[in-house]
């Protein structure tokens, strides 16, 4: 068992490596290592240099930190919810943080931070509703998927109201719903890996309170622990991540379902365990898929959005099918 | 002597439902205490006033003159363990589920230090599972599954444990182990309360017998006060019978 965690540990951390030398590396224009090294090093501005800092690396970092986050937020929720299909995606949290950046669009707010902020402001609006509501009612975890569900309908709606309303000011909401990175620049991508970076830092350190969380509510305060308070301590950390990945990375929200079924379905281990291999394996594969999309039918771009679906969405559906068996 | 829990005068329930009425009861250092009464007379919500689950409306609970509902959760944590009826079987290894019972004593970062795996490896040898403690929670059988749990309170070190009806789902061998393990631990001089369903078991395996209906406690004795009394018969609305020092009883007959 051990044994078979450490191997898919480092299968984990070779294909980050392998995807983020890929994304660097590999585009419509194909960039030598040996010749951007001796460029940069000179300190030369070539094509490829310019390609290399105002393009790749932005990219490259853009989609390392998003599928970070998101899968690090999908498995976060899914232990807190104890439910396999609970996702930033499903419940409404993705959506809620689409609708508040169509809002800051129309408002003219487009600076990186306004756009961040408003991203997460709607993420955690959107998550603490489905809790408050699940409170208030009553409600079992399931219940608490379903008013999430409901209310990525309604949020979607209504973004599609303004989207038809306000054209002219949320023309850049079309990729955004799609989700990509072909528009991110380093100044938009900055407050928002900052946010996850801290956010995740706060959710590994309490990972040991998510695992003793899981084992029931019951359980977990006959423990010692004040759940209500630790259930929405690990809801709004996962709101941040959520919100923070989907203001610079677009609606991608099947990462966050599918990275952490994933990595359940081939171990078994505690908390952190999970967590870590989420995050690095949601990592590599949004960098994976972005790369694809650069590639497939270079030098015009598939929206990563597709590819993640294309892929991720037969590779699902095989796990689902399996895991039946 | 050390005078044990005392549980005066407690009303508790869910929401605006009240389940608990005006209890009071008390259980020694060192006895097996049993809780007895029909479903939904409130057994449950009692262990899990005491453990801090539910916050009672009113009311004291004591622990050798300590004030429980004064402390915060984590230091009643290490007084109180429990053991709940069910549980989710969360895909979690034997050894990192009993480590989780060191949690009220580890602070931020939450690390578990080279002393909590020790006291983990000392419950798993003494509960007979340390080959186990790798193996998943979820491939264990009923029996051994309660073993790991009983392992999970001893790391806690608490001078109480709650069981609630620890013997459910088990099979008749298992349920006499489990009971055995309770004896054991008040053998050790711990406070041991357990919620039974079955009569005869508890009977015939506790030092002392609380009987609750509707939220009330009706009697509290030792089992054979319990069993002059007719308080169960009246209780059940059974006929129970001794004979050779053995329980057992019978359906009671339309108006007897």
């Amino acid at each position: 068992m051990r044994k078979n965690n450490l191997s898919i540990l480092l299968i984990g951390l070779f294909s980050l490596l392998l995807s983020f030398l890929l994304s660097l590396l590999l585009g419509s224009v194909g960039i030598k290592p040996t010749s951007l090294f001796l460029s940069l090093v000179r300190g030369e501005k070539t094509t490829e240099t310019n390609i290399f800092i105002y393009s790749r690396l932005p990219r490259t970092l853009a989609s390392l930190s998003s599928g970070f986050a998101l899968a690090l937020s999908g498995a976060m929720l899914q232990k807190v919810l104890g439910n396999r299909l609970a996702a930033p995606g499903i419940i409404g949290v993705n959506s809620g943080a689409g609708l508040m950046v169509v809002v800051a669009f129309v408002l003219g707010a487009v600076s990186p931070w306004t756009v961040s902020i408003s991203a997460f402001v709607g993420a955690l609006v959107s998550s603490l509703f489905v809790v408050i509501l699940s409170r208030k009612i009553r409600a079992g975890r399931s219940t608490l998927l379903l008013a999430g569900v409901s209310l990525n309908y309604i949020f979607g709606a209504l973004s599609d109201v303004l989207c038809t309303l306000y054209p002219k000011e949320t023309a850049m909401s079309g990729d955004f719903k799609v989700g990509g990175f072909s528009s991110v620049s380093m100044p938009r991508l900055l407050p928002a890996v900052l946010l996850i970076a801290i956010a995740s830092i706060i959710a590994f350190s309490f990972s040991k309170d998510l695992e003793v969380l899981s084992l029931g509510d019951d359980e977990a305060s006959a423990l010692g622990m004040n759940t209500k308070r630790m259930r929405l301590v690990f809801i709004v950390l996962s709101s941040i991540l959520a919100g923070a990945a989907v203001s610079f990375s677009g609606l991608m929200g099947f990462v966050g379902l599918l990275i952490p079924n994933g990595v359940k379905w081939v171990t078994k281990g505690d908390s952190s365990f999970y967590l870590s291999l989420s995050a690095l394996f949601g990592a590599a594969f949004v960098t994976i898929c972005d790369t694809l999309s650069r590639l497939v039918f270079s030098p015009y771009e598939v929206p990563v959005g597709v590819i993640l679906a294309l892929i991720g969405g037969p590779v699902f559906l095989f796990m689902v099918v399996r895991g039946k068996r | 002597m050390k005078e044990g829990l005392i549980v005066k005068n407690i009303n508790a329930g869910y929401d605006k439902k009240r389940v608990l009425e005006d209890v009071s009861i008390t259980a020694d250092m060192g006895k097996v205490t049993a809780i007895l009464g029909p479903n939904g007379s409130g057994k449950s919500t009692l262990l899990k006033v005491i453990s801090r689950i539910i916050t009672p409306e009113g009311g004291e609970i004591t622990l050798n003159g300590e004030n429980l509902l004064s402390l915060s959760r984590r230091d009643s944590a290490k007084r109180v363990s429990y053991l709940p009826q069910s549980r989710n079987t969360s895909d979690i290894k034997v050894e990192s589920l009993v480590l989780h019972g060191r949690f009220p004593y580890i602070g931020y970062p939450r690390r578990y230090r080279v002393e909590d795996y020790r006291k983990v490896n000392e419950a798993l040898i003494k509960m007979g599972i340390e080959d186990k403690r790798d193996t998943l929670l979820s491939s264990l059988s009923g029996g051994e599954r309660q073993k790991v749990y009983i392992a999970m309170c001893l790391v806690q070190e608490t001078d109480v444990i709650l069981f609630d009806e620890p013997t459910t789902y088990l099979d008749i061998s298992r349920q006499f182990k489990v009971l055995d393990e309770a004896k054991a631990l008040a053998r050790e001089g711990k406070c041991v309360i357990i919620v039974l369903h079955d009569i005869i078991q508890a009977l015939e395996t506790a030092d002392k017998i609380i009987v609750m209906k509707e939220g009330r406690v009706i009697k509290e004795d030792v089992p054979d006060n319990i069993f002059s009394s007719k308080v169960l018969d009246d209780v059940f609305s059974i006929t129970l019978e001794k004979e050779n020092c053995r329980y057992f009883y019978s359906r009671k007959k339309d108006g007897s």
